[in-house]
This record gives structure tokens, C-alpha cells and sequence, in this order.
């Protein structure tokens, strides 16, 4: 898989470019999100406490922590599928749960569970995309070329997306979160399951679309994705927010020399305080 | 596609294929050649030569007459009159006609009749040509009957004085009501069956599908409102379900007017029900189209993948059935308290309509009734796409198929014991009732519980009787259970009469048990031992000992109740049965659950049996039941406090 051209080389920004937004304003922000589930065999759990982060344009901030550890529930908040149990969020001066609809129109979303249509073709899934982003007529089929040549799919574009290999999709599914242009992106674990053309080549297109000036919001648990990509980092764990800041400041605050060594420093202190006695 | 236009060519081929087949196999035994052995020497010998003359008639055929004395001991046999000796008469018959199985007929003195003559007929029925055979040979003698009478009343009264006055019926009903008539009754069956398989392909990817490749969750970030997404996918369910329906409906229709074929219960093929009455009653219909594809999506909803929504369809779709086959019985009426009962108000309305004998009130209310409780689904369908509900409890199918290996374990063992019980359990009752009813009971139920909970109770660390519920019992438990039952037994007389008024009982099935009479032939307390604690004991040992032992390991305590009460209905495999077992094993199910211990749903059970056991003692047909006939309800209040708000003894 060749890396992606960036689409946004190509297209006509369908929102105003992110890069356009004031620097001082932020993409997003988190207000004491928290978010508790009703488990019927474990009663109340806290999936997210209290969690504040604010992330501006032209900057990756990546979401470091465990499986369970609330990255996934804290994304799908910010993305307007889940609603806060409290706290607040807005994307982009938006709130997400006073205008859920308006948020979605400027975010893209992304994760490892998100699928595509396996009898549509490549290009009917963007068209289909499209049309619910409220593209219609020439303005869509102009779009949708941009993509297919921007993302290098034209090889494929007719087949069906049930017969892509890995890489394939992953092409689908990255142009079909950028079809609209949206200024913030939101990646769920966006690496995982992919091999490693794959995975380098969404690394390329997550630097590109910072370069153009978006805003975007990553969950990992891969320490050396963290370190290559994130400009800040937000360590999360049991739901908590630990500790957040450029990667050079939190091996000052902990005085450790990696990365992977501040996280499990961070978490057993976590637990400690946890833990009674 | 191929799945709308399929089921459409269905019926033309059944049709054809039904007449073309029938049509063969008449040929094939009109020319088949049978073969009768006779020994008529003891018939009069004009009677016998008219007989055999006539039988000649009916080529091809090869009449052999046997040696004078063959039938001796037969003869003797049947002049002993035991069941013994009738069986040794069958077995000289067969001697006579070898094994190749053709048939044997002979003349007896009539016992009943000192001048008359008895013919009997031997015949394999089943091996086809005999059954032919045997039918040539009535006909045969149906005509000498026929001329012997012919004969008497020309002898007497110059030809038949019954001849003299006829009486001709005259149907006043048009052709499209007669045939109407019945497929007023079939269609509303088939059209639940052809909307549920056809809507649910649909509802199975739009949502289940969706939902486990993942194209939910991208929908949901989408800048579309959740519920235009939930309108457009129920749309195109309900579009589904209409044209498979519309396309069946045509089929059939066609069929039934080109006069390709009828359905059971058609008098004549070819009666043309008039498209315009077809289809203005089948508006009556549109409420539960919209009513089934919104339960479908709902259903379908529910489940976190395709094989898992597949799972839900069968059961929904037998249920559906249930209240729409009411139409299928004309005992059953249509009155303003049916036509609010969901799938049988439409149901019995369009069959009506169909005769064009539709009230305005049922109608209405049929329809109105309907319309209600597809709004209620419809709202239901609002809250489907709720972000909570499609991820909060999403995980992985490793560990779906974790999380559920032992209710589904449970539920495999719980359906094998149904048919357990319906095949072994049938095979042993055929051939000793009563001893067949015990080994179903104390073999089969035991040996199947214990072999279902042996893998619970080793996933779970526990013994095998603590596993099946065996544990001490809260005494006020079991003192609820004993007082529940009267009433209880009350309440399924309640429910059974009106169940009479939905759903009539055959007239075989209202004799007072239906039980053979080698147990109702039973004294007291045998009779109690074996229609009260047996089942008390052994059928609690497998339903709410081993099956729900599994079941509440993965389940809700509701779904644990909904299972078990389907269980229970079933294996008692009697659809007008169905409604009270599957009550009192639901019952049980929650007793058990609540009480922790198998001993107070034993106690209720048994008690239960026993006072219908008691009370079919009763010559007055009160018996134990008789202070329970006022005001049975008040009494249900105790037992139940007892057994639902008194704590479970502490386990060890």
C-alpha cells in the first residue's frame, strides 16, 4: 500500500480549512467527562471520571492506555455516539450534546470496529457517505473522484468491498472519514490489526492531515506510535486521566527515561492510591 | 431477489407437482395387478358367485380360492372371542397369505345374526397394493349390497319407496364466497409465515448484520439523526416484507383461479375468490404487516449478530402462529374481545371479511387494536439506534461464545430432552402405557438430567445434586408451595374453559383425561404416585434442576423463566396444552430461582398434580377443588407472599 496522497491537496475544503480556525481556540475540549455503565453482573461501573483534555489544530494528541482503561469510551463521547453521564465536550466551538449533528459534521471518526458495506463497492460506499454528509449531484461525484485518486483506489474502485485486502479497506475507511473535511479527526486505536504497509501508511496519512492544519485525537496502547506521532500525551487508566503533557515533560514530571516507563509508573501509583493501606 | 421471486413460483409448482403426482400414482394402482385368497364356502352359493362375478369386474386381479378347511382354525379362534385368540386368527391368516401380502377374505356365520353370514377381510395395510386390493373388494361388495337391495324392494314394493320423495340442497353462496371461505382461513397463516421469512433477511442485515460488521457504529457518527437511520432501515424491512408478500398472495391467487390446484380444505379447485374482495380484505391486513416487520426489527435489534438474530426469527415466528392459526378453526368467532388480541383479531377479521360477513365493530376494532400495538413497537423502534444500547455491552464474539456456552448448552440439553421424551419416551408408552409413562419418567428424565448438569457442575466447582438445586429448602417456602397448589389447579380450570372459547378442544380430547386406561383404571394412591409424584419428582429434576441450573449461569432471571416455560409447554406436546404447562413451568422456573432449592417447586408440583388427580377421583368433579371455587385468587395471596418475599434459606 502506497501512502495517501493527502486529499486535502486536491479537494475543495467542504468546511472552512481547520487551519483557519483561530490557534488559540481549541478543536476539542473535555469538561469532567465521565461517563458510568450499568453492568448487570457488576453493577455501576465508571468507564470515564472526571476527564479534562484539550486538544488545538495542527496538533495529535494521543490517548496512552491499557485495554479498559476508558480511551474508547472517551473517544466515542467526543464522536457523539455515547452521551456523557456528566461533564461536557465541544468539537470545534460545538457541543456535542446540544448539537450532536453539527459535531459529527466536523469530525471524522475512525476505529477498528468501524466496518464498511461488504456488497458495496469502493466508491459507492463514498457516494453513499457522501450523500448522508448532504453532498448531492456533481458536488459528490467530484469529491468522490478526489478521493479515489487522492487515496490511489482507482485500481479498485468498482470491486466490491467484501473481496479488499486489509490495506484496501483501510484506504475505504480513511477516505470515507475524510470525506467531508472535517477539521477534527478522531482515531480509535487507528493502527491496530494492520499489517505493516498498512499501519505506515496511515502513520503517513495521520502526519499529513496534522500538516494541513486538523486537529486529531488518537487512542493507542503501541508506546512507539505514541512517541512518533503525538505532540501531547494523555495517560489514561480504571477511567482516570493521569497525567498528560508533551512526551519531554512527562519524563521530566517522572523521572523516568521512556515512555513505556513513565506509563507504568504513573499506573502503579495509580493503584497504589487505590489500593487501601 | 431470488429470495422474493422463489417463494412466488411455490405454489404453482406444488400444485402442479401435488396433481401430477397424485395423478401417477392413481394410474400406478388402477394397473397394479392384486391378488385375493377366498374361502367363501360357508356364504350362501349364490351370494358367493354374485360376489366373486362382481369382484372379476375389477381387472386386474387373480382370484384364488383355498382348499376346502383352511380357515378352521381361524374360525375357532374367533368363535373364543379373546383378545388371545383374535391375535392367533391374524397370525393363521397370514400363514394362509404368506408374506407378499395379498388378501384374504372368508365367510363366518354371523354371531349377531343366526342366518346372516360374516365376511372378514385380512389385509397388510401398510403395503399399498393390499390397500388397493382391500379397497377393490368393498367396492365389490358395496355393489352386491347395492343389487341385494335393488332386488328386495322390487320383490316388495315394485322398486324403492325411498325414491319417491328426494331431498336436493341448494348452496345460496356465490362462487368467490365459497371460495373465500377457505382461503380466508389459510391465508392469514400464510401471509404471517411469508412476511416473517421475508422481512427477516432484512431486518437480519439491516440490523444484526450492521451491527456485527461494524457499519452501525459508522452510521452512528454520521450527521443523521438516529431515528431517520432506524425509519429508513424499518422501511425497507416493511418494503421487503410487502413484496414478498404481494408476490405470494398473486401466486396463489392465479393458482387458485386457473384452477392449478386447491389447498387442504378447499372443496374445488378453480373457484375464483374475486381479486377485489382478496384485496380489500386483505387491507385488514396491512396493520399486522406493519406490526410483524416492526416486532422483526426489534428483534433483530436485539441481537449482536446475524447467527444471533437467526436464533430469535424461529421462535418468533412460532409464536406468531399461534394466535393467527385461530382463524384456521371455524368453531372460532369473532367477537370484540378476539379482535383485540393481537395477529388473531386481524386474523379471524380478514377470514370474515372473506365471506363477506364482517361486522363493523370487530372490524374495527381488530384493525384499531392492531394499529395500537404496531405504534407501540414503532416507538420501541425509536430508542433501537441508541448509541448505549448498539456499544455499551459490545465484545468480542470470543467472548459472546464464552459468556453463553452454558445457557446454550443448557438449552441443547433442555430440547434434546423434549425430544427425548416425544420419541423414547413415545416408543415406550406404545407399547406398555403405564409402565412406558414411568420409564419415560424415572429412566429418561433422571439419566438426561444428570448427564446435562455434569458439565455445569464442573465448570462451576460444584457436586452434582448441589448443581441440580438439591439444597435444604426454606420451610415457608415449602409451606407456600403446598397452599399454592389448589388454587393454582383452580386457575388452570379458569384458563382452560377459556381457552375453549379460542381454541375448542376436539371432541376426542374433552372424554375427561384422554389418559389409557391402564393408569385411569389405577387405585387412588397408585393413580397418585404415578400422575402426581412421579412427574413432581423427575420432571423437576430435569427442567428446573438441570436445565435451569445451566440456564441461570448466562441468563437474566426473565429469559431463564421465558425458556423454561417454553420447555415445559413443549414437552407435554399438546398445542391446546400448551398455554397452562408452560405457565406452571414458568412458575416453577421463578420459584426455584427465587428459593434457591429445588424441593419447594417438587412440593408445588406435586401438589398440584395431585389435587387434579383428586379432583378427577371426585365422582361430583369438585373433589379438593370445591372451596377454591369463590373468590380463588384471595387464596393465591398467602402462598405467594411465602414463597416470593420470604428470603432463601442462607447457603453453606
Amino acid at each position: 500500500m502506497s501512502p495517501p496522497h493527502s486529499p486535502a491537496e486536491q479537494s475543495q475544503p467542504l468546511t472552512p480549512p481547520a487551519s483557519s480556525a483561530a490557534p488559540a481556540q481549541a478543536a476539542i475540549r473535555a469538561r469532567d467527562l465521565c461517563k458510568n455503565f450499568q453492568d448487570p453482573e457488576r453493577g455501576r461501573i465508571e468507564a470515564v471520571s472526571e476527564v479534562n483534555l484539550t486538544c488545538v489544530p495542527g496538533e495529535i494528541y494521543g490517548l496512552l492506555g491499557p485495554n479498559g482503561a476508558g480511551k474508547t469510551t472517551t473517544l466515542r463521547m467526543l464522536s457523539t455516539i455515547l452521551a456523557p453521564t456528566s461533564g461536557s465536550a465541544e468539537i470545534d466551538g460545538v457541543d456535542v450534546q446540544k448539537d450532536p449533528l453539527e459535531a459529527r459534521r466536523r469530525i471524522g471518526f475512525l476505529s477498528t470496529s468501524t466496518g464498511l458495506y461488504p456488497r458495496l463497492t469502493a466508491r459507492e460506499t463514498l457516494q453513499y457517505f457522501g450523500k448522508l454528509h448532504g453532498l448531492l449531484g456533481e458536488q459528490l461525484d467530484e469529491r468522490v473522484e478526489q478521493l479515489i485518486a487522492a487515496f490511489d483506489m482507482s485500481s479498485f474502485a468498482e470491486g466490491r468491498c467484501e473481496s479488499f485486502s486489509t490495506g484496501q479497506k483501510q484506504k475505504v475507511s480513511i477516505a470515507r472519514a475524510v470525506l467531508h473535511d472535517p477539521p477534527v479527526l478522531i482515531l480509535d486505536e487507528p493502527t491496530t490489526g494492520l499489517d505493516i504497509l498498512a499501519s505506515s501508511a496511515m502513520i503517513d496519512f495521520i502526519e499529513d492531515r496534522r500538516s494541513h492544519g486538523a486537529c486529531i485525537l488518537l487512542s493507542t496502547h503501541i508506546m512507539s506510535e505514541a512517541e512518533r506521532l503525538c505532540d501531547r500525551l494523555g495517560v489514561i487508566h480504571g477511567g482516570r486521566l493521569l497525567a498528560e503533557g508533551t512526551q519531554a515533560e512527562l519524563l521530566e514530571k517522572t523521572g523516568e527515561a521512556y515512555l513505556d516507563a513513565v506509563f507504568m509508573k504513573l499506573v502503579r501509583e495509580a493503584e497504589g492510591a487505590r489500593s487501601p493501606g | 431477489m431470488a429470495g422474493l421471486v422463489l417463494p412466488a413460483l411455490l405454489y404453482p409448482l406444488m400444485f402442479l407437482g401435488q396433481g401430477w403426482l397424485s395423478k401417477i400414482g392413481e394410474e400406478t394402482l388402477e394397473a397394479q395387478e392384486v391378488r385375493v385368497s377366498h374361502d367363501l364356502s360357508a356364504a350362501e352359493p349364490e351370494l358367493a358367485a354374485r360376489f366373486l362375478a362382481l369382484l372379476n369386474q375389477r381387472i386386474p386381479i387373480k382370484l384364488d380360492t383355498l382348499p376346502p378347511g383352511s380357515i378352521d382354525g381361524i374360525e375357532e379362534s374367533i368363535a373364543e372371542g379373546t383378545l388371545e385368540s383374535e391375535q392367533h386368527a391374524r397370525e393363521l391368516a397370514i400363514e394362509l397369505t404368506g408374506t407378499d401380502g395379498h388378501l384374504l377374505v372368508y365367510a363366518l356365520p354371523n354371531p349377531d345374526s343366526p342366518s346372516g353370514t360374516l365376511f372378514r377381510l385380512h389385509f397388510e395395510g401398510a403395503d399399498e397394493t393390499c390397500r388397493e386390493a382391500k379397497d377393490r373388494v368393498r367396492e365389490a361388495f358395496d355393489e352386491l349390497r347395492a343389487e341385494l337391495e335393488a332386488d328386495v324392494f322390487l320383490i316388495h314394493f315394485n322398486g324403492d319407496p325411498a325414491e319417491r320423495w328426494t331431498t336436493e340442497s341448494v348452496d345460496q353462496a356465490d362462487e368467490s364466497a365459497l371460495s373465500g371461505r377457505w382461503i380466508g382461513r389459510i391465508l392469514p397463516l400464510i401471509a404471517v409465515l411469508v412476511l416473517l421469512s421475508g422481512g427477516s433477511y432484512a431486518a437480519l442485515a439491516a440490523f444484526a448484520g450492521e451491527r456485527e460488521s461494524g457499519t452501525l457504529e459508522t452510521l452512528l457518527v454520521q450527521p443523521v439523526p438516529s431515528l431517520d437511520i432506524v425509519w429508513g432501515k424499518f422501511g425497507s424491512v416493511l418494503a421487503t416484507g410487502l413484496v414478498t408478500l404481494g408476490l405470494n398472495t398473486v401466486s396463489l391467487y392465479a393458482c387458485v383461479s386457473l384452477g392449478l390446484g386447491s389447498l387442504p380444505g378447499a372443496e374445488a379447485a378453480g373457484n375464483d375468490p374475486g381479486a377485489w374482495r382478496v384485496l380489500s380484505s386483505g387491507l385488514l391486513f396491512l396493520p399486522v404487516c406493519l406490526l410483524l416487520c416492526a416486532v422483526l426489527c426489534l428483534v433483530c435489534g436485539k441481537a449482536r449478530s446475524f447467527r444471533e438474530g437467526q436464533h430469535y426469527v424461529l421462535p418468533l415466528t412460532l409464536l406468531a402462529m399461534i394466535p393467527t392459526a385461530l382463524a384456521m378453526s371455524p368453531e372460532v368467532e369473532l367477537d370484540p374481545f378476539l379482535a383485540c388480541l393481537p395477529l388473531a383479531g386481524p386474523a379471524l377479521a380478514f377470514r370474515e371479511a372473506m365471506v363477506g360477513g364482517l361486522t363493523p365493530l370487530p372490524g374495527l376494532l381488530a384493525v384499531g387494536s392492531t394499529l395500537l400495538y404496531a405504534w407501540f413497537a414503532l416507538r420501541q423502534l425509536g430508542h433501537l439506534l441508541d448509541g448505549e444500547k448498539v456499544l455499551a455491552s459490545q465484545s468480542t464474539s470470543e467472548e459472546l461464545a464464552l459468556r453463553r456456552v452454558q445457557s446454550r448448552t443448557a438449552l441443547s440439553w433442555g430440547w434434546a430432552g423434549v425430544l427425548g421424551v416425544y420419541i423414547i419416551g413415545g416408543l415406550f408408552q406404545s407399547l406398555n402405557p403405564l409402565w412406558g409413562l414411568l420409564a419415560t419418567l424415572w429412566l429418561l428424565l433422571p439419566l438426561g438430567a444428570i448427564l446435562s448438569v455434569r458439565g455445569t457442575a464442573s465448570r462451576a466447582g460444584e457436586s452434582l445434586p448441589r448443581a441440580l438445586g438439591l439444597r435444604p429448602p426454606q420451610p415457608l417456602h415449602l409451606l407456600g408451595a403446598l397452599m399454592a397448589a389448589p388454587a393454582l389447579a383452580r386457575f388452570a380450570g379458569e384458563w382452560i374453559e377459556w381457552q375453549q372459547r379460542v381454541m375448542p378442544l376436539p371432541s376426542s380430547m374433552t372424554q375427561v383425561s384422554g389418559l389409557p386406561e391402564s393408569i385411569t383404571n389405577l387405585s387412588g394412591p397408585w393413580l397418585f404416585l404415578v400422575l402426581a409424584v412421579s412427574p413432581g419428582i423427575c420432571e423437576e429434576l430435569f427442567f428446573r434442576g438441570a436445565v435451569l441450573s445451566g440456564l441461570k449461569r448466562d441468563l437474566s432471571a426473565w429469559k431463564t423463566v421465558l425458556w423454561q416455560a417454553v420447555l415445559f409447554g413443549a414437552v407435554h406436546a399438546s398445542i391446546y396444552r400448551f398455554a397452562p404447562t408452560a405457565l406452571l413451568g414458568g412458575l416453577l422456573a421463578a420459584i426455584t430461582l427465587r428459593s434457591r432449592s429445588l424441593f419447594p417447586a417438587i412440593f408445588l408440583h406435586v401438589a398440584y398434580n395431585g389435587t387434579l388427580v383428586l379432583s378427577g377421583l371426585d365422582e361430583s368433579g369438585e373433589g379438593p377443588l370445591a372451596w377454591t371455587s369463590q373468590a380463588w385468587v384471595p387464596w393465591l395471596i398467602v402462598p405467594a407472599a411465602l414463597l416470593f418475599l420470604v428470603p432463601a434459606r442462607r447457603s453453606n
